[in-house]
């Protein structure tokens, strides 16, 4: 369970605005990339209250996005439950909220997590696009990853620059 | 039993993982069940409300694109205005050119002028009509509005028609108000003028002038262009008559080719005088 009950309820309300945000990136999207900040948060969760809770939020999410969007349901929760059980085997609870979360280890564990669940969800798309394999994963993939490790930087920031 | 438990305690992470993805699957392979597509109406239904409740704020990449694609119509748009009104343009003028052909007395082959020069002393014009078409040398060529030269050339194919202005050309001409006769030139200072029209015979301005049955190659009547000035030439009996001409050299893309065949006997005749005259001239001469 989260550390704390307020921790639970930041990281509701935080899950649901961003689940809004997530089907409005209309506003921050570049030809057609976007970034996936529910992976973020994800990550700051596991990263924060370890692997198993990473796992549950992962699913969580990737479901509930799942029935908000025009996904086939199933892919965003199946490529998140995998993205949390990889970024939260980073977790590590010697490390301070600053540490964790406040350094570039953080962004090499989102861009891992990221590759892996744009590779993973990616799969279930490829097949009726007219773009190549290679050139849709390069593009949804590796774009998708680095505009998220882009977006995951100021949460990395925001985090440095807090006190624990 | 027990040691399952704690197996799967200790395990729980991979357990979990391993149910979750299950289930992820399942859901997948299921993704096409109705009651699934039905609560997923209602939850995307509820979604786009909310979003609704919100569209007005501005986006600015959503901004950016439209403004660009709305950029492009306007160009798609303003060329598609600029072709319809050129196709316009050219529909009046072949209803024109249509109507006049079909009211004339005169037998005519329309033509399109594939090149011209206008700004020489001997200008010409390239018609898209040759032998094949039925012309001949010293054919006249006219628009809907005037006169605009005769063959001067031709092949197969194509014509060139030496232009009224052109300094080699010299058409026999007629007032159609006075009937008073002169001969049409074009001169180098860029201006075409009436010559050997008598003084004494009083000439009104914007009196037209018309082929005369004087020529050889031209049937008469056809408008040559409007008398705009009369000026006294000094020392001669003449006036110089400048007429504003009836075609527009500069825009005039289509014609008419008159096929109007000169009276060959006339012709000859009339050649065999010139030759004897000038024999006789350098007989002279030589004595």
């Amino acid at each position: 369970m989260p550390s704390t009950y307020s921790n639970l309820i930041w990281y509701t309300i935080s899950g649901l605005l961003l689940l809004l945000v997530q089907l409005n990136l209309g506003y921050i999207t570049i030809e057609g990339i976007a970034p996936d900040l529910l992976v973020i948060l994800i990550a700051v969760i596991a990263l924060r209250e370890g692997q198993f809770i990473g796992i549950i939020v992962g699913f969580a999410l990737g479901l509930a996005f799942d029935v908000i969007s025009s996904n086939i349901p199933g892919t965003n929760a199946l490529a998140k439950v995998v993205a949390g059980f990889v970024i939260g085997s980073f977790y590590n609870e010697q490390l301070s909220l600053q540490q964790s979360i406040g350094t570039f280890r953080f962004l090499f564990i989102i861009a891992f997590g990221t590759a892996i669940h744009n590779f993973i969800f990616d799969f279930f798309y490829v097949e009726p696009t007219d773009l190549s394999l290679w050139s849709f994963f390069l593009r949804s993939g590796v774009a998708g990853t680095l505009y998220t490790v882009v977006m995951a930087s100021i949460v990395m920031l925001v985090a440095a620059r807090k006190k624990t | 039993m027990r040691r399952l438990a704690d197996l799967l305690l200790r395990y729980k992470e991979y357990a979990l993982t391993l149910l979750l993805i299950s289930i992820s699957l399942i859901l997948i392979s299921t993704s096409n069940n109705q009651q699934l597509r039905s609560f997923r109406t209602i939850s995307v239904g509820i979604v786009a409300s909310v979003q609704e409740a919100f569209s007005w704020i501005p986006n600015p990449f959503a901004l950016e694109s439209e403004n660009h694609a709305l950029r492009q119509l306007n160009k798609d748009l303003s060329t598609q205005a600029m072709q319809l009104r050129e196709e316009a343009v050219k529909a009046e003028k072949y209803k024109a050119m249509l109507e006049f052909k079909e009211k004339a007395p005169m037998k005519l082959l329309a033509a399109e002028v594939v090149g011209k020069t206008i700004i020489q002393l001997r200008n010409t014009a390239t018609l898209n009509v040759g032998s094949r078409d039925g012309v001949k040398e010293g054919m006249p060529v006219m628009t809907e509005r005037g006169l605009v030269g005769r063959v001067a050339g031709l092949n197969d194919h194509y014509s060139i028609v030496q232009l009224l202005v052109n300094v080699d050309t010299k058409v026999p001409a007629r007032m159609l108000g006075s009937r008073n006769e002169g001969i049409v030139t074009w001169e180098p200072d860029g201006v075409m003028v009436m010559k050997y029209v008598p003084t004494a015979l009083k000439q009104k301005k914007g009196d037209t002038v018309v082929t005369s049955s004087q020529s050889i190659y031209f049937p008469e009547n056809i408008p040559i262009g409007v008398i705009s000035d009369v000026q006294e030439e000094q020392g001669t009996l003449f006036d110089r008559i400048i007429i504003e001409p009836a075609t527009n050299f500069a825009t005039f893309e289509e014609a008419f080719v008159v096929l109007h065949n000169p009276d060959e006997a006339r012709l000859k005749l009339e050649q065999s005088l010139i030759e004897g005259e000038s024999r006789r001239n350098q007989g002279g001469r030589s004595r």
